[in-house]
């Protein structure tokens, strides 16, 4: 063990040994949550489908964030907060409808701000006839962490399975549906 | 005025320069490379229609994960490099292509690395016969860095308007 020749390179030899242990910690990494945050969006996305079941737009949007864009097939993009709740609304109003989806991946970013899933859906709706036709298809999810630690959906995007000539995605179905109504007047 | 050259004080006080000189210089939290990382996705992004409507296969696929999923209206989900590469193929076995994307945002993680892209896409296609459509839809894509600092495609995932 080296002999200090005077009290001040001890206490030189104490600063460095502090300096350079202070240093080492100093940049200390953020701590990796991204298992947690994965979870967590998981676990929003179940609750979503699930709050799908009451058909209540107020329900669904929910797991929106205010700035959430909607990306349905058979129609435009709904980038406002009004677009967005129409298209909801629109959606949970088909008859007889019933729709559910499941994650099949879900991946957070390092920094714990930006997450995504995607999965398959399920939806059941009834043709003017009142007959259930089942579409299935696939959806992928953007979500952002809020200030509270909670996590919101900002981009949400379905297609359906389904060719879409012989079975059409659910809003294209609406309209087949409407249609084949106004077949049945005329036939009246 | 008595000034204090007390060797211990000296040697204390260049120690504590030295401590704040060197820890400020110290690597601080990670870099925010948000900017650059939007700028190396919106050309990656360009770079890849740009193959497409050469119909390169490889470089379009030089853009992709090695275990992508490509989501396209009307038919089940693409999973996997070779099912993408040859759903690609299809998609660019036809007489020419023009993509077109407007209003592309991208959202990248502080930590980048991930970033999310959204937008609307404009599909003009001319069949084997010459006779040309425009599918229009949304786009949304999931892009991860890579260890080579590249960004590539992990989810390419889309919705036809009509």
């Amino acid at each position: 063990m080296p002999r200090f020749r005077s009290f001040s390179l001890m206490l030189a030899a104490t600063l460095t040994a502090v300096s350079l242990g202070a240093c080492s910690h100093q940049p200390a990494a953020l701590p990796d949550t991204r298992a947690a945050d994965a979870a967590a969006v998981q676990k929003a996305d179940a609750d979503w489908s699930a709050a799908a079941q009451s058909k209540q737009a107020d329900a669904w949007l929910a797991y929106y964030a205010d700035d959430a864009v909607v990306l349905p097939p058979n129609e435009a993009m709904a980038t406002s907060k009004d677009d967005v709740r129409k298209s909801v609304t629109d959606l949970l109003a088909l008859p007889g409808l019933s729709v559910s989806w499941q994650t099949t991946k879900v991946e957070a970013a390092r920094s714990g701000d930006l997450a995504y899933t995607y999965g398959t859906y399920e939806l059941t709706s009834n043709d003017a006839q009142g007959n259930a036709t089942t579409d299935h298809g696939k959806y992928s999810e953007v979500w952002r962490k809020q200030a509270d630690g909670s996590w919101k959906c900002i981009v949400d995007m379905w297609s359906s399975d389904l060719p879409l000539a012989p079975a059409p995605a659910p809003k294209a179905k609406h309209r087949v549906a409407k249609h084949s109504r106004r077949r049945k007047h005329h036939a009246n | 005025m008595r000034t204090n050259r007390s060797p211990l004080r000296v040697v204390a006080a260049g120690f504590a320069v030295a401590l704040i000189a060197g820890c400020s210089q110290a690597p601080g939290p990670p870099m925010d490379t948000r900017k650059a990382d939007e700028a190396a996705i919106t050309a990656a992004g360009v770079a890849l229609a740009q193959a497409a409507e050469a119909k390169d296969l490889d470089t379009c696929m030089s853009f992709y994960v090695d275990d992508p999923v490509l989501f396209v209206p009307g038919a089940p989900a693409v999973i996997g490099k070779d099912a993408v590469r040859q759903a690609f193929a299809g998609f660019l076995g036809v007489r020419a292509l023009k993509l077109e994307t407007s209003g592309l945002m991208i959202d990248v993680a502080q930590s980048g690395d991930l970033a999310f892209e959204r937008g609307s896409y404009a599909n003009t296609i001319t069949d084997a016969k010459g006779k040309t459509t425009t599918e229009t839809g949304k786009l949304a894509l999931v892009w991860k860095k890579q260890a080579d600092g590249s960004w590539k495609i992990a989810a390419d995932t889309n919705a036809s308007d009509k």
